[in-house]
């Protein structure tokens, strides 16, 4: 046993950590998994890894592990979150709760719902923890423009590598006190610090959901009907390939009277629930749907999704792109790993942006998920230098390697 | 602060540089700048400079940092936080010449504007495409865009649609080592680190904006305006609380108290509000227009409910104008009240408006200071407004001490110390109320990123550590705080 492996035993105890074993992220070695009940633990692990040069990596329910560059840490200590699960506060009046990282998303749906409410986290994910969900903040099937989960992130507890524990937002529903860090930390990867627990605006669950699907000829000609269904608001739109030819799907939600009338005006069959399940599997490519090919996700504006498509069409070989939202503009597709240096390179040209889901270990020895660095990364490596200076936390994981 | 010929050194500089309008100097010219609409804190600023470009700001912020000096940023000085107060002998850049509507992509629902553009312009030149710019301060009329971002302004129409920040997809910046960049995508999609999110509501501290991509919303199928008027305040708050509960998102729940009623309707602006009741609640219904039939049936018999003594509605757009003419007005009516007005921003949990409420108004009458209150209701965002002449230093002394007080009650329910107006100058020494160290760390983290020589708007916002002897207003050129 290391020094470093002792003294996290004397932070949490023996029966919460553990050797890593076989375990690999991205083909990296996990040397020891770690596990707090506390946010106080996780403080009390940052600062001890951070003294002894030790690379964390947290994670949640560990659905998107997969995600995100090969660290460059020789060997990483795998910092399990999912033993937060305290407090899990639902205030149905103030509209707000409150969870620990390691809640599961689907614990904290089940809660809200019993009070008809919702949160805006990514359900997609099996497994899927709120810190998790947060830190990665992966698009869901209904994500646009106008909903997205960090408008709706009130408050944060974060555990910074220096071992303190920071607070930022609140737990009202509207709140502009001092920078905003709670935005900095979502999809932040975990690169700055740990989230321990987050507040979100809970929203109403509508009166009345609608399902509806239209098969038409091609993909092309099912972005061009949804490009019409637009104007009726849909809350999710999907395009989906179905053999030759493709599928139209949409989800209205509202009052009662007023899906039946958006549903009246743009009609389609009802969608079996297994479709739509099988959609968000797909979205969320959980399973790995082609084990072998790159994943990637292709975004641009909504009405790019077209000639997004398109483009993928003529870059993917064999495999066609596997899922449209247009609302959102972006295109999921399952890529052959010879054609994405010219996919990206078109896609950039375009002003698009090209990230990679899913890459063997060895492939993503070669690449970066993320693309080319954007704009303001010199902004975020000085930013990361701030916060994480000796590198502690999933040293190159997130973008440019950060 | 530069002395008088480094000042006017500087300004020699400013004005060679091309695409920058005017340099003013002038005692009497400099006199209207020396606070935004937090008139209780001012200072003067060296010079004025009014660039037309970004390439001129940047050539601004290049000339400041030859000359060690610090420049702040001002949009149409209708903050109320003292954002945009200056730092005596500073270089102020006000950037209401760079405010065009660059370009309007009605198919994704964007704008791309510069930031001097007003607020209220943008609105209406996207109104015949069937869009909206949806953050809606009172001072929309005069607000800029990107005195909007500094702040993440807000506005009745928050509750439904959210502050500043959800509207903006890009930015463009001027950063303090004068280089520019963009933060963030125009189509909205995350690449890294969202330090688009991180500087909205930055107040003007860690850059300036010169271009932003900004979201827009479909204007509404239909809308319905209620007013709801009521013996007691506490029946009103309980009804925004049951409203909420019966799972209704208004677009907008405004509570207004006896004692704005009373100076609105004895103003100019008068807008048929009734006068014997003790609080009114103005609140937007929108949507498709079936269901919301249905959500004003419900919402009707929550208010009857919660005891309402009349519910007007808007029969037709005129009506509902006026109705919001006389919320938006309510602010300026208290001028009728006192020479000065001290504009409050807090928010607490919905739940406890009503308590929070009360205590305010008693600590206001036991220091003798007058209190009228409008409430973004829905969202637990109070304004107490305090009438005071700033001519009675006796009376200056209490409007100060109740205002703290009020920040502390806030917190004490369990809020926070600004929804909409931001810390600015007015509450950076609060700060401590409700952060810790440890929660302020890595604020001033951030801005050490960003602006380590401290020269872009300083100290707002984050307060200095609690043992550095440089954090008195005074030795940092800043006017004296509450």
């Amino acid at each position: 046993m290391t020094v470093a492996e002792a003294r996290f035993e004397s932070i949490l105890g023996a029966q919460a950590c553990r050797l890593g074993g076989d375990e690999r992220i991205d083909g990296v070695p996990v040397s020891q998994v770690l596990r707090p009940e506390s946010e106080e633990q996780v403080a009390a692990c940052l600062a001890e890894a951070d003294l002894a040069g030790v690379a964390l990596i947290p994670s949640g329910g560990g659905s998107k592990l997969g995600w995100g560059n090969r660290s460059r840490a020789p060997r990483l200590v795998r910092l399990d979150l999912s033993g937060l699960r305290e407090p899990l506060e639902l205030e149905a009046a103030e509209g707000i709760v409150t969870a620990a990282a390691g809640v599961p998303v689907a614990s904290l749906a089940e809660r809200a719902a019993g009070s008809g409410q919702r949160t805006l986290l990514c359900a997609l994910h099996e497994n899927a923890t709120v810190g998790g969900t947060i830190a990665s903040d992966p698009p869901g099937l209904d994500l646009s423009p106008g909903w997205r989960l960090r408008n709706d992130l009130l408050g944060l507890r974060v555990a910074y590598p220096d071992g303190s524990l920071g607070g930022c937002g609140g737990r009202v529903v509207k709140n502009v006190t001092g920078f905003d860090l709670v935005r900095l930390h979502c999809g932040a990867f975990g690169t700055l610090g740990v989230i321990t627990r987050a507040t979100l605006r809970l929203r109403p669950l509508p009166e009345e959901t609608r399902r509806l699907v239209r098969r038409v000829a091609d993909a092309e000609a099912g972005l061009i009907v949804a490009a019409a269904l637009q104007r009726l608001e849909p809350r999710s739109l999907l395009v989906a390939p179905v053999g030759d030819a493709a599928e139209v799907l949409w989800e209205f939600e509202g009052h009662a009277v007023d899906v039946t009338a958006c549903a009246a005006e743009f009609e389609g069959e009802e969608v079996a629930a297994p479709r739509w399940q099988q959609l968000a599997r797909e979205a969320a490519d959980e399973p790995s749907m082609t084990p072998d090919g790159l994943r990637v996700r292709v975004m641009g504006r909504p009405s790019d999704t077209l000639r997004i498509w398109r483009l993928l069409s003529s870059s993917s070989g064999a495999a066609a792109p596997r899922l449209g939202l247009p609302l959102a503009g972006i295109v999921f597709a399952d890529l052959a790993e010879d054609r994405l240096a010219d996919l990206s390179a078109r896609a950039r040209k375009e002003g698009w942006l090209t990230v990679v889901e899913r890459a063997s270990p060895d492939q993503k020895r070669e690449l970066d998920v993320f693309g080319s660095p954007p704009a303001d990364f010199a902004l975020m490596a000085a930013l990361k230098r701030r916060f994480d200076p000796r590198g502690t936390l999933s040293p190159g994981r997130f973008v440019g390697g950060l | 602060m530069p002395d008088a010929p480094a000042s006017r050194s500087l300004a020699r500089r400013l004005r060679q540089i091309p695409e920058v309008g005017e340099v003013l100097d002038r005692a009497s010219d400099l006199f209207v700048y020396e606070s935004d609409a937090l008139t209780l804190l001012h200072a003067r600023p060296a010079l004025v400079v009014l660039p037309t470009s970004a390439q001129a700001v940047r050539d601004i912020v290049a000339a400041c940092n030859d000359a060690s000096t610090a420049y702040v940023a001002r949009g149409a000085g209708t903050g109320l936080s003292g954002g945009a107060t200056p730092v005596e002998g500073c270089v102020l850049i006000e950037l209401s010449r760079l405010n065009r509507i660059l370009d309007i992509d009605a198919l994704n629902a964007t704008a791309t504007v510069e930031p001097g553009l007003v607020n209220a312009e943008l609105s209406e030149a996207v109104r015949p495409l069937g869009l909206r710019y949806a953050p809606d301060p009172s001072s929309q009329p005069a607000c800029t865009i990107g005195g909007n971002i500094a702040e993440n302004s807000g506005g009745p129409h928050t509750l439904k649609h959210g502050t500043t920040s959800p509207h903006v997809l890009a930015l463009e910046v001027v950063l303090p080592d004068a280089s520019s960049v963009w933060l963030g995508r125009p189509d909205g999609h995350a690449h890294g680190l969202d330090l688009r999110g991180l500087f909205v509501g930055s107040e003007g501290t860690i850059g300036i904006v010169t271009r932003a991509v900004l979201r827009l919303v479909p204007l509404p199928a239909a809308v319905c305006t209620l007013l709801a008027s009521f013996r007691t305040l506490v029946g009103a708050c309980e009804a925004v609380t049951a409203i909420i509960e019966s799972r209704v998102v208004p677009a907008a729940l405004e509570l207004m108290d006896d004692r704005t009623i009373e100076a609105l309707e004895s103003s100019v602006y008068a807008a048929g509000y009734p006068r014997d009741a003790r609080a009114v609640l103005l609140i937007e219904l929108e949507g498709p227009r079936a269901g919301l039939s249905e959500e004003r049936a419900g919402v009707e018999r929550v208010l009857t409910t919660h005891g309402a003594i009349e519910i007007r509605a808007a029969r037709d757009e005129t009506e509902r104008l006026a109705l919001w003419r006389g919320r938006k007005a309510a602010f300026g009516a208290m001028g009728r009240l006192a020479p000065d007005l001290y504009v409050h921003d807090a928010v607490v949990p919905r739940t406890r408006l009503a308590e929070v409420v009360d205590r305010i108004n008693r600590v206001a009458a036991e220091n003798g200071i007058r209190i009228a209150n409008i409430l973004h209701a829905g969202d637990g965002n109070l304004h107490p407004n305090i009438p005071f002449d700033r001519r009675d230093a006796e009376e200056l002394a209490r409007v100060r001490r109740v205002g703290a007080e009020i920040m502390r009650i806030c917190v004490e329910a369990g809020g926070v110390l600004s929804g909409e107006h931001g810390i600015g100058l007015e509450k950076r020494d609060l700060m401590g109320l409700l952060f810790s160290e440890s929660d302020l760390a890595p604020m001033r983290w951030v801005h050490e990123v960003f602006d380590p020589a401290d020269r872009c708007n300083p100290g707002k916002v984050i307060p200095a550590p609690r043992a550095c002897a440089e954090s008195s207003p005074a030795q940092r050129g800043l006017p004296d705080l509450p």
